[in-house]
């Protein structure tokens, strides 16, 4: 018995040897809570790199295959690409405008929106930063990440200011300024109140940006924010205020020569380039939203109007003209991001190039209220002299804005969905030629190299359509019924 | 003393003795010990026959039994006894005690987390003989299919080593879909992949616990149903020796929809390449054009891709058994070996080497202990289950049968690649122009586990009424997965690679410890226990990931040889804690009338920092109606016992990992060469807590008519889900993040009905039992914090809403074709006819979800002298599918025209008049998020058939076995549905899936239904 009641305090013992709050207790072996987050400078670089991340996602730089990039889909929304008929067949309602709210072109939006509150999450905590350099630095880059992505969603589901006499005033976007989950909000009721909570955010932002270099590729630097700013006043048709941020950069930065082009597109150089996102190996492939694949084995999902391709002259740009294409399998293929110097078909996502800003500058001062035909051609001229062995050169009136147009399209394809905005931002800008404001008119060429074969099933979309603003994808709607469809969908 | 405390404990005990035999005469009885104390629940068995009874408590027994038979009476920790049935047809009896069996006396009268027997409602078990004749040879739980009333089983796929969803009384989380319950092997906890390494030939039974009160000992991880799996063990006497072999093959099960052929095809796209735009006069674009001459040429080639991408995977299973017992000890020993190739090409399937020990010992009269350990080591190699063109099961549906399988020159020869290969043929193949075959020989993955299971415990018996236990079990699983792409293989070259590999290994231990007091003593005819335990679990996680890419050749991959080593190369881990108080009462009065009760308090390191405790009680009573006096007139009922039960349970495992906090994290994450940190998708709730699952039960048991011919059990029971678990999903607009929130409240109720008639029953001539079950289900969400939760899985939405049946799919109604103009007709919101798809019109499809209505199964089971034959069925009714196979394969829109398709697609509308088409053709195609593809996918599955023949007795007397059973088995021998397809969906494509899937919402592209053929020897020395 005495053995027995040693046994029975020993168990007792186990039983009434109880669990606290502590054993039940885990903590995150991979993850830091949020709340001892955001103390050092080390770890606001490191979320304020967290936020410029997401952009290499699909929507902006994800290389899904799926033809939804911002690398293309303003390309196979308007009238440079041609669906390859022996394609996957990626994105092919988009191509053709049959989108509606349960298919649409592009995954920018969702993805847009991360970028906002990891960007707005930066900015909440900036406060645990003492004043400096750093600080300044870090909110200018944040603030300029939200307004530049709120734009992207802008100009793809709501009007451009330019792009019809009531655009300003009509449905705008949700313009997110904190960082909170679990927030409902509305879209705001017009497009003119979006751009000026762009305009302040890029304001501030430049008004802290450290003069010089960013610290690192992949950020910011005071040049970036001022061409984005270019970018965003072409849209609005503020003119003046394009030349006066567009004018330091272009002085500032030089273009790639025609030489540096070809290293320009395996991401080797980064002349000329004021903001790209860097890819490394094991990131997506950006090649994919085109085609996979080199030589003979290639797939194509895309290819190049024969029409669009002829604008290039191989005699007097053969650098651009190899840079850009690539003739294979009887098809015209977009080259751009085809040759990674690290890997075949990885490339860094060219975000913002100071060749769009001295088009952007040269466009503005053809269209200012003061107009300077002279400063405008010389503008020009200093993106052509990089790019020709010989132009002819000295045009005037609405032969100058052609050729600036025409540069526009040729220099910007492939890269940032340009042609399809400069399809929908030139439909109401006064005193260009109307064939401008007519929207998407494509060749009917076929997507063989020679433009035959299967041409687009679809080939115009007239200015004012409701499909030059995409429609927000229902379930954005069901999970936040205060979001308003857009008119037409 | 120690006398009637072994008789209480040994009520405990978890045998079902279901059977007994027409006689003409009834033998009854009482039933002693020395000290002329009633033995209750001695089983009495005729010899030689499966044939018995047990006493009740007052040791007074009753069986039908033939002049000249022998009767065996046993009862653990008392020296059995034999009596041949004379003239007299009473037998009293009186056993002596077997001072050296008393060990197993303690030993199986386990512990409060044991099922005892006096209940029958709210449990569902099938012993060693029912398995026998079903068992799959490495998949245990899919075995469990069609037998078991409330449980429903729905293998995910069929691959080799795949599991199977178990789904207890339609249990569902209101955000992952179906929930498998808690398994539970010899102690140890496991979840459903673990299972595979736990080998079917040395399961005892298996019991699922469907009500609260079995169920509550489980509580913090019981509310989706307990599978508890008793494995043998050994047994007092001389050495057994048991092994079983079996042998057999496997083919893909037909699929049910015809596949074009050639000319099919090519006169499918002649026909949509004419078809233009009714607008512009303009052609699509889609299809291609031929002359009838070319159609000719083609048509000769006809590749029937089934044939090339499936074989007939052979299998071969191996066990041998031995059990010893000494005096104070019993031991069991198995080794295994299991192999199922698959039905894949190029794939080798499953192999697994398992082995077990156990072993059972008293050190005196008080103390005991006990162990099992079990280990496995298996290899699984099967294709990747994606919905694209890497899946041979898309390629079987998708690649044109006139597109060859290797690079021809016109003269017919092969065109050779410059290492003298053939060239697999990539040329109008499919839309993606890529022959799966590449990926099935030009990519090398292995996944290798190694599984060590078992459970030890040590008990002593302070006092003859206080017993202290112990038990820990502990389930350790290492896993390490190879991936490794030639350099060969044409996918570099459309990933830019030259050669990639991926290594995955990951450790896993979760152990649980329980202490448990018990105290129990009768007064009389009052008996009564009670226990306090405690119980703390933990599971530990750690995986190592590392990535390179170019390697020199196809045959030599480790990492050493890589040309870089991935950034994203990581490691990671994980735990989780629970820890739980239990108290438990149990009462009867002459084991008649029967009370329980229970509490437990648990805590869960999931939960919200706020709320991480919940508290569950419950109760059952029952009542043993067959005892009472004024039965004792009605012969025809042997049995007849009333149950009902009522408790609320705990369930936290819909709660993500750390999702109690809100972090911030660089795991993973490289912007350029530079480290990055981003929020986690999750955000801490503090008040997340438990989901309480409330059940109520009332069931009746019974065994009716010539002693227990009729047997069977009825349940009709509520399941109510309160504070269910959501992950809920926040705006798009505001980072598109998701927090766990207690969303709502849910209820099941069903009933469940379990019969087995004995047609004939004669020992010595023809036996044939028949059986089935049925359970009815009823489903409905009755509370929720917001109007509506969506969830969205690849083609269509399901809605959870007040008053409709949780999963509801939320689709835009389609109502046909307009015979004028051929287009797609749907329903707006307002039920107006339109012919504009929107996605904003889709509505709740009421009386259409993912969950059954009804389900089960039935069989028979036959015997003649030493033959046996048995077969069994299952069906599952009023669950929709959103068939997506059949949307991509009626499809012409886009590129998809430029695959195979399904026989009928070419009947779309070409002119005014045409009804009972497809839509007229569009580059858009077909919609999805639509109802025109969500089809009831009701099915009757004929699964299996199994005939036997046992030599035993006199025929083996001069060899020393003691019996061979040999039997040829088949395995999904056919299926009726009206589903397009197989109806049977488990996971649509388990790569793809992703956390918010539902599971049975949408067919795609997974392993498929195999049917299978096995030869199989079981010999007992």
């Amino acid at each position: 018995m005495k053995i027995n009641k040693l046994y029975k305090y020993l168990f007792i013992a186990f039983l009434t040897f109880g669990c606290s709050d502590e054993d039940i207790f885990e903590i995150d072996p991979d993850s830091i809570v949020i709340e001892n987050f955001f103390q050092t400078e080390e770890e606001f670089t490191l979320a304020i790199r967290g936020a410029y991340n997401r952009m290499k996602t699909v929507g902006y730089y994800g290389g899904s295959g799926a033809s939804g990039d911002l690398i293309i889909t303003g390309d196979l929304l308007s009238d440079n690409l041609i669906t390859n008929a022996e394609g996957r067949g990626s994105n092919f309602r988009s191509h053709n405008w049959q989108y509606n709210d349960n298919t649409i072109p592009t995954a920018i939006y969702d993805q847009a929106y991360r970028i906002i509150s990891r960007a707005n999450l930066v900015l909440d905590n900036v406060g645990n930063l003492p004043e400096g350099e750093f600080k300044n630095r870090i909110t200018a880059e944040a603030l300029a990440l939200r307004a530049i992505v709120h734009f992207d969603v802008a100009r793809f589901f709501s009007q451009i200011p330019t792009q019809s006499s009531g655009a300003s005033g009509s449905l705008g976007i949700a313009y997110l300024e904190t960082f909170d989950p679990i927030l409902l909000p509305s879209r705001l009721s017009t497009v003119s109140e979006v751009y000026e909570r762009i305009n302040a955010d890029l304001d501030r932002a430049v008004s802290l940006m450290v003069p010089g270099p960013a610290p690192e590729i992949g950020r910011f630097d005071l040049n970036a924010i001022r061409g984005l700013i270019t970018r965003v006043a072409l849209y609005e048709g503020d003119y003046e205020r394009v030349i006066q941020f567009g004018q330091p950069v272009i002085d500032a930065e030089a273009p790639a020569a025609a030489s540096q082009l070809a290293t320009l597109w395996t991401s080797a150089s980064s002349q000329g380039v004021l903001f790209e996102l860097p890819f490394i190996v094991s990131d997506p492939l950006l090649d994919s939203n085109y085609s996979q694949g080199t030589g003979a084995s290639m797939l194509a999902e895309y290819s190049v109007d024969r029409a669009f391709f002829d604008l290039y002259d191989q005699a007097t740009e053969p650098e651009r003209h190899a840079a850009y294409f690539q003739i294979n399998n009887n098809w015209i293929v977009c080259n751009k991001y085809i040759n990674g110097a690290l890997q075949t078909g990885l490339n860094n996502g060219r975000y913002l190039r100071v060749e769009e800003v001295i088009l952007n500058v040269a466009e503005a001062h053809f269209l200012s209220s003061s107009p300077n035909e002279s400063r405008a051609l010389a503008t020009l001229d200093l993106l052509r002299n990089v790019r020709y062995s010989s132009f002819t050169g000295g045009e005037s009136g609405s032969d100058l804005f052609d050729s600036i147009m025409l540069e526009r399209r040729k220099e910007l394809a492939f890269e940032s969905s340009d042609r399809w905005f400069t399809l929908k931002r030139l439909q109401n800008v006064p005193g260009i030629p109307d064939i401008y404001k007519q929207g998407v008119i494509r060749s009917g060429n076929g997507y063989l190299a020679d433009g035959t074969g299967t041409a687009p099933a679809e080939l115009r979309l007239p200015a004012g359509d409701h499909r030059w603003q995409l429609p927000i994808q229902q379930v954005y709607i069901d999970q936040n019924p205060n979001i308003q469809q857009n008119p037409g969908y | 003393m120690k006398t009637k405390f072994s008789g209480f404990l040994t009520l405990l005990l978890a045998f079902v003795v279901h059977v007994s035999f027409a006689q003409e005469k009834t033998v009854t009885g009482i039933i002693t010990d020395q000290d002329g104390l009633p033995l209750p629940a001695t089983t009495v068995l005729v010899k030689g026959t499966t044939n018995g009874t047990s006493s009740d408590f007052d040791g007074n027994y009753s069986i039908k039994a033939n002049q000249g038979d022998v009767l065996v009476y046993s009862f653990v920790g008392y020296k059995s006894k034999e009596v041949v049935v004379g003239a007299s047809s009473t037998i009293n009896v009186t056993l002596a005690e077997d001072a050296e069996a008393l060990a197993e006396v303690i030993i199986t009268a386990r512990s409060i987390f044991d099922v005892g027997n006096e209940i029958d409602n709210g449990v569902s078990a099938m012993s060693s003989e029912d398995l026998k004749t079903v068992v799959n040879t490495v998949s245990i739980d899919r075995a469990l299919q069609g037998n078991l009333a409330g449980v429903n089983v729905v293998s995910a796929n069929q691959a080799p080593g795949a599991t199977a969803n178990v789904i207890v009384r339609g249990a569902f989380s209101p955000t992952g879909g179906l929930q498998n319950p808690l398994y539970v092997v010899d102690g140890t906890y496991m979840n459903a992949e673990d299972l595979v390494s736990v080998n079917s030939n040395n399961i005892e039974s298996v019991q699922v616990l469907t009500d609260a009160s079995q169920t509550a000992l489980y509580g913090s991880r019981g509310a989706n149903g307990v599978v508890i799996i008793t494995t043998k063990r050994g047994k007092k006497g001389e050495a057994s020796i048991t092994l079983n072999t079996r042998s057999g093959w496997s083919n893909r099960f037909p699929i049910r929809t015809p596949l074009m052929n050639s000319r099919q095809k090519l006169e499918y796209e002649n026909k949509l390449a004419g078809v233009v735009n009714p607008v512009t006069g303009n052609p699509l674009g889609l299809g291609v054009a031929r002359t009838a001459a070319e159609i000719d040429e083609l048509a000769q080639i006809d590749n029937p891709w089934e044939d090339i991408l499936y074989n007939t995977g052979l299998s071969s299973s191996y066990n041998l058994s031995i059990t010893n017992g000494s005096d104070n000890s019993t031991n069991r020993f198995s080794l295994g070996y299991d192999s199922e190739e698959g039905i894949v090409e190029g794939y080798e399937g499953f192999q697994r080497i398992s082995a077990s020990l156990g072993n059972n010992t008293t050190i005196n009269e008080s103390l005991n202990f006990g162990y099992t350990v079990s280990g496995a080591y298996s290899v699984i190699d099967d294709p990747r289950d994606r919905r694209n063109v890497q899946s041979p099961f898309w390629s079987e549906l998708n690649n044109n049968p006139y597109a060859t399988l290797y690079v021809q020159n016109p003269d017919g020869s092969f065109v050779l690649d410059d290492r003298g290969e053939r060239i697999f043929n990539r040329s109008g193949i499919n839309s993606f122009g890529y022959q799966v075959l590449d990926e099935v020989f030009g990519t090398d993955q292995e996944r290798r586990n190694l599984r060590i299971f078992g459970s030890a415990f040590f008990e002593a018996l302070i006092t003859p009424e206080l017993k202290v236990r112990t038990q820990i079990g502990a389930n350790y699983d290492r896993t390490q997965n190879e991936n490794f792409l030639r350099p060969s293989a044409l996918l570099n070259s459309f990933i830019g690679t030259q050669g990639t590999k991926s290594d995955v290994s990951s450790d896993r231990l979760d152990y649980n410890w329980r202490n448990e007091i018990t105290y129990a003593k009768s007064f009389g005819d009052h008996n009564m226990s009670a226990t306090v335990a405690s119980e703390y679990t933990k599971d530990n996680f750690y995986r190592i990931e590392l990535n390179g890419r170019t390697f020199p050749n196809d045959f030599q991959n480790t990492q050493n040889l890589a040309g870089t080593i991935d950034p994203d190369s990581e490691t990671s881990r994980f735990g989780i804690s629970r820890f739980g108080y239990i108290g438990a009462l149990k009462y009867n009065f002459a084991n008649k009338y029967f009370i329980n009760g229970y509490f437990r308090r648990d805590g869960s390191s999931l939960a919200g920092l706020d709320n991480q405790y919940g508290n569950f009680f419950g109760a059952s009573v029952a009542w043993d109606i067959a005892k009472e006096s004024f039965m004792d007139s009605a012969d025809w009922v042997n049995s007849l016992k009333f149950a009902g039960s009522w408790g609320t349970l705990g369930n936290d495992n819909v709660l993500g990992l750390y999702s109690n906090f809100t972090t911030i994290s660089t795991a993973g994450v490289l912007y350029g060469n530079n480290p990055a940190a981003i929020p986690s998708v999750t955000v801490a709730n503090p008040n997340a807590t438990w989901e309480t699952n409330e059940k109520f039960n009332v069931g009746i048991a019974f065994e009716l008519l010539q002693n227990s011919r009729l047997r069977g059990k009825i349940d009709y029971f509520t399941d109510t889900r309160s504070d269910f678990l959501f992950e809920q999903e926040f705006a798009f607009e505001s980072g598109s993040y998701t927090s766990f929130i207690n969303a709502g409240e849910s209820k099941t109720s069903g009933w469940e009905f379990d019969l087995s008639y004995d047609i004939f029953r004669n020992p010595d001539g023809f036996n044939l039992t028949v059986f089935g079950n049925i359970t009815g289900l009823e489903y409905e969400i009755t509370d929720l914090v917001q109007d509506q939760f969506l969830i969205a899985f690849p083609g269509g939405q399901v809605v959870h809403e007040v008053g409709l049946e949780p999963f509801t799919f939320n689709l835009v109604r389609y109502v046909g074709v307009d015979p004028s103009n051929g287009d797609a007709l749907y329903l707006d919101s307002d039920d107006n006819v339109t012919n504009v798809f929107s996605a904003q019109d889709a509505v709740p499809i009421e009386g259409k979800s993912v969950l059954p209505e009804f389900f089960g199964g039935f069989g028979l089971n036959a015997s003649y002298k030493g033959f046996d034959i048995s077969t069994n069925f299952n069906y599952s009714a009023g669950n929709y599918v959103y068939n997506l196979t059949a949307l991509n394969s009626y499809d012409f829109g886009g590129s998809s025209a430029r695959n195979n398709r399904f026989v009928g697609a070419e009947n779309f509308w070409t002119q005014p008049g045409d009804t009972n088409v497809l839509p007229r053709p569009t580059v858009n195609g077909l919609e999805s998020n639509s109802t025109q593809f969500l089809q009831d996918a009701s099915y009757l599955a004929w699964r299996n058939l199994t005939l036997g023949y046992t030599l035993d007795g006199d025929a083996l007397r001069n060899v020393p076995i003691n019996f061979i059973r040999m039997y040829v088995q088949a395995q999904g021998l056919a299926i009726w549905s009206g589903f397009d397809g197989n109806p049977e969906i488990g996971d649509g494509s388990t790569e793809d899936n992703n956390a918010v899937d539902v599971a049975g919402a949408y067919s795609a592209y997974t392993y498929p239904r195999v049917r299978s053929f096995n030869f199989g020897v079981d010999i007992n020395f």
